[in-house]
């Protein structure tokens, strides 16, 4: 029996895939996202597509496509000012590159002590001592130098080039009966150096007379983490996400609803491209015999006989960070929205209380006002608040070695506040399109932590940032 | 922190009291079903939000959204 593919050869096949497959309620979007950082920093553009599609009358597919485009300078680490210049000349992972270059400083230093030791009748032998002690008590006066009380905290940059983040999405929602739906989503994100693979389950139950709904969820991802700077590093981490959400109509005005999750994040939690300053885990007699003792050695032999904590040194008492490989993180959501007949609009008004085992406490707030106008226009201006406090492992930069051997400056886990303020415009062209276009600024500020103070020192990390969007809706 | 969640869950919690809990019939439910009056109206714009969000700042959660990526920088 000759086999048909539906929609294949004739007319008849085609109407009868659709008879049998009946599609719906088709939608397509297009929303782009333009991301900038003050100071040339950081800048990134997002495109998001997507379409979905009812089959039958119960089921409703969706794949989305996003690409990010990104680039610029981005934080590596900091410094106080007065010792920035020691630390930011050398920058390889070769312990000889160094090594050397401290030593350098101290090579006339040195060999005009040996010279004179000499010449004061020493042997070869103690005239080296000699010299050595010297050295090794300069290049300690260098690395140990005091931090004044009213230091500047220096933040060094790396630069990022062009790279792209792809990712690809597909989502069906399966509605069961009156009262139950079921969603099953999946993705996959590449980059040059991490890809992320994710599912996602979700069980959305309406009861009460549909004035309530509960829905609970199960998500999980997985990582491989890689780094253009470090072609030997191929680490994993994944995540755990477990939701539970609870909606409620109070009346025939307002809608409350509260969200709960829990995400456990176990492997590698660092960022393969953030360093340290620590001062003191290798001392100048290290760094000296590293150098005259031990002759020329890879970063890799040099450490194995050194107590770094098992760190990677990465430049002059700079290492890459360590992050605890363990994260369990609760999130508390309460929303309310209420409907403001005088002016037909949607107040929206958002809080996130997060809380994790690394310290971090957020809090989050949000307010939105969505007003319609004839002529098919929606104008929602929105604000939103947010602080948190810092990890129990960040520190600018560390004058001591910690116990746990756990380290990271990375600014975003410092205690800060941001004020984010924006408007979105949405129109209606006809029945069947709408187009959208938004803005919104931020400002990020140790200062705006809540109850303030939130950086140890000045507002070194303080940027500001926006992003405009603009996007389209199709029904077909 | 903890005096503030208290006191923001109490002035949500006066504020639901006096805008009422009662019983709405579906034929009652026209306002609540206008797109606006979703619990999200934008969920691509959310989604987008997020993202940067993500990449800025050290915790996430609650939007009901979820994904994965680096966000190193």
């Amino acid at each position: 029996m000759a086999l048909s593919l539906p929609g294949v050869g004739n007319s008849d096949g085609l109407d009868s895939w659709f008879e049998d497959f009946p599609l719906h309620s088709p939608k397509a979007e297009y929303q782009y996202m333009h991301y900038e950082e003050g100071g040339n920093r950081m800048e990134a553009n997002v495109h998001h597509s997507a379409v979905s599609l009812g089959i039958f009358d119960r089921l409703n597919a969706s794949v989305a496509y996003n690409v990010d485009i990104y680039s610029g300078a981005t934080p590596s680490y900091s410094v106080p000012d007065n010792v920035a210049d020691v630390i930011t000349s050398a920058t390889g992972t070769a312990f000889a590159t160094v090594t050397g270059l401290i030593s350098n400083r101290f090579k006339d230093i040195t060999n005009e002590a040996f010279e004179e030791a000499r010449n004061g009748g020493a042997s070869i032998e103690e005239a080296a001592a000699i010299a050595r002690s010297l050295a090794i008590a300069n290049m300690d006066e260098l690395l140990n130098q005091p931090v004044s009380t009213n230091f500047r905290t220096l933040e060094i940059f790396a630069y990022q080039p062009l790279e792209r983040r792809r990712d690809v999405n597909l989502s069906f929602e399966y509605e069961l009966d009156e009262q139950l739906t079921y969603t099953l989503s999946g993705g996959h994100s590449q980059e040059a150096d991490y890809e992320s693979t994710f599912v996602y389950a979700n069980a959305n139950y309406e009861f009460n007379d549909k004035l309530s709904t509960v829905t609970a969820g199960f998500g999980y991802i997985l990582d491989d983490i890689g780094s253009v700077i470090d072609a030997n590093l191929n680490e994993k981490k994944d995540d755990q996400i477990y939701r539970l959400g609870l909606s409620h109509i109070l009346n025939k005005n307002s809608v409350f609803s509260l969200e709960t999750s829990f995400r456990r994040s176990s492997g590698f939690l660092s960022n393969p491209y953030k360093t340290v300053y620590i001062r003191g885990l290798i001392t100048a007699e290290e760094y000296f015999s590293g150098l005259v003792d031990r002759g020329v050695m890879t970063a890799e032999d040099a450490l194995e006989q050194l107590d770094t904590q098992g760190l990677t040194l990465a430049g002059v008492d700079l290492f890459f960070e360590r992050r605890p490989k363990k994260r369990s993180q609760w999130v508390f959501a309460p929303k309310l929205v209420q409907y403001v007949p005088q002016f037909d609009a949607a107040l929206h008004l958002g809080y996130r209380y997060y809380t994790d085992n690394w310290n971090i406490d957020s809090n989050t707030f949000e307010v939105k006002w969505f007003q319609p106008f004839s002529g098919g226009w929606l104008i929602s201006p929105r604000f939103r608040y947010y602080s948190q406090s810092k990890a129990k492992f960040f520190s600018p930069f560390f004058l001591e070695s910690r116990e746990d051997g756990n380290y990271s400056s990375d600014f975003r886990l410092s205690g800060y506040g941001t004020i984010s303020t924006g408007m979105q415009v949405e129109k209606s062209i006809i029945d069947q399109v709408s187009i959208n276009a938004g803005a919104e600024w931020t400002t990020h500020k140790g200062s705006l932590k809540l109850g303030g103070n939130g950086l140890t020192n000045s507002s070194y990390a303080d940027i500001d940032y926006f992003t405009v969007t603009a996007g389209i809706n199709i029904k077909f | 922190m903890k005096y503030q969640l208290i006191k923001f869950v109490f002035v949500l919690l006066v504020f639901t009291n006096t805008t009422g809990c009662s019983h709405v019939e579906p034929w009652e439910r026209g306002r609540l079903a206008k797109p606006h009056m979703s619990l999200d109206p934008e969920p691509t714009l959310t989604s987008l939000r997020d993202h940067v969000q993500v990449s800025k700042e050290a915790t996430s959660g609650g939007s009901g959204t979820s994904g994965g990526g680096c966000g190193c920088n």
